[in-house]
């Protein structure tokens, strides 16, 4: 039973992100997604316009409720404190950035126990590589944007040197075959 | 897996505990446990439980274990539009006061000390102002108390504090000396610093502002809720609570109302409802 959906992804990766977004049907668990970019709350919005799905900019503490979307806020690191709530830190930046797709996916796992799907896109920093390979050892599910089709390759192939992922596709594939798993 | 990892820090936590009364209990798990991991990796052991003998047989790895689980984050002028409604919104309500009561909750390093001692400077208040600075941690006091800083905090801060509406030269406020920059003197007086346990300690203030950004991120729920009613019962009438920018209160409940719920910038009205 899949608890979260975690997308990570930097340079390049808010297009095929928003391509996955729009797929996924209305009521599924919750989304949260961590991008490298100095203003998410432009993130946010550019998101909103393009889903359906309501688009929250996270905050401490906050409840998660099926069928929304969450975005990290810019500066902090997004972490999921249980299966129902998010939680930030200000701890040190992680592979230089806060927020880092690794704190987001580790502590998601944790709390889910593994229930989750983990989304690596497009980017240029190694981000990701280990919270990914975190949730395949404790029993998730994973995806990565091939990097022949991602604009920036540095972040996928990342992921690949350290795990196997369930699926490399582009972002239609992707979506595909998530909201296969998220509908089974 | 998931399971034993959680039974290693628990059992790890309640020696700490235990042995020294440290008491993490309330503390945000997901952002503790993260550095519960890294701690393993600084003292290259593959369990916690594997450091229980060490850390119970000598204070010093204690006091050095909750130094790293409580590592301080902290920049100038962090999140420059809050620094910019303090200066325009709130600092000018402030001034009209014959005396200024201040409370920062959390220096850490003293980066946003010396931001709000910036702004008190520029408003022309230092000299009505009384800013009483706290911190769960003596060693973090002390090193707030000295005003030094690295290059690229300065730097940082620079362009934070233009982006905040800064108008002086920001380098202006520092001495450099060996490589560091040191807070000017007179940035440096109507300071009071000490030790302050948020999960512990009682009221002691009848404040104007209390400034305590990024410190409930820390905490779990029940301990986010005392920790606001104590800084309710310190707010004088009238009085402003700013916190970060990503903290969220039900600040109706404590009969607070949101001056810019957005910058998390309250106030504690000034009749009782």
């Amino acid at each position: 039973m899949i608890q979260a959906i975690v997308i990570g992804h930097s340079a390049g990766g808010l297009q095929p992100a928003i391509t996955i977004l729009k797929q996924v049907p209305t009521g599924m668990p919750p989304v949260i997604l961590v991008c490298h970019q100095p203003c998410n709350s432009a993130i946010s919005s550019v998101i909103r316009r393009e889903v359906a799905l309501p688009v929250l900019d996270a905050y401490d503490k906050q409840k998660l409720a099926h069928g929304n979307i969450y975005v990290a806020p810019s500066g902090y690191h997004l972490l999921m404190e249980t299966s129902e709530q998010l939680s930030i830190s200000l701890d040190m930046p992680e592979c230089y950035v806060r927020p880092s797709v690794d704190v987001l996916f580790e502590t998601a796992t944790d709390a889910t126990d593994g229930h989750l799907v983990g989304l690596i896109l497009s980017g240029a920093n190694h981000d990701g590589s280990k919270g990914l390979k975190y949730i395949q050892d404790h029993g998730g599910l994973t995806m990565v944007q091939d990097p022949s089709s991602a604009k920036f390759a540095t972040m996928p192939e990342a992921s690949l040197a350290l795990s196997t992922p369930d699926i490399v596709g582009t972002a239609d594939q992707l979506a595909n075959k998530l909201v296969d798993w998220l509908t089974r | 897996m998931l399971a034993n990892k959680r039974l290693d820090a628990e059992i790890f936590l309640g020696s700490l505990k235990m042995a020294y009364g440290y008491d993490f209990e309330h503390y945000a798990k997901a952002s503790l446990n993260r550095r519960l991991q890294a701690l393993k990796k600084h003292y290259k052991v593959n369990y916690l439980t594997d450091l229980i003998t060490l850390l119970v047989n000598d204070r010093n790895v204690a006091e050095h274990v909750v130094s790293l689980i409580t590592v301080p984050a902290s920049n100038f002028f962090r999140d420059p539009e809050v620094w910019q409604t303090l200066r325009e919104k709130v600092i000018p309500k402030l001034a009209s006061y014959p005396f200024i009561n201040i409370w920062q909750s959390g220096c850490s390093n003293g980066e946003e000390t010396y931001s709000l001692q910036i702004l008190l400077h520029e408003s022309g208040l230092m000299n009505k102002v009384r800013l009483i600075v706290s911190d769960i941690n003596p060693a973090l006091i002390a090193k707030a108390k000295t005003g030094a800083f690295s290059k690229p905090t300065i730097e940082e801060g620079a362009h934070n504090y233009a982006l905040a509406g800064g108008k002086e030269d920001f380098y202006s406020y520092f001495n450099k000396a060996d490589g560091e920059y040191i807070v000017v003197e007179p940035l440096r007086q109507h300071l009071e610093f000490f030790a302050h346990n948020l999960a512990a300690d009682q009221s002691f203030i009848e404040a104007n502002l209390i400034v305590c950004r990024n410190v409930l991120i820390y905490f779990d729920s029940s301990l986010q809720d005392r920790v606001v009613q104590l800084f309710n019962q310190s707010l004088a009438r009238g009085g402003y609570l700013v916190l970060g920018n990503t903290e969220s209160i039900e600040y109706d409940k404590y009969e607070l109302t949101a001056e810019d719920e957005t910058l998390r910038v309250f106030s504690k009205p000034v009749r009782s409802r």
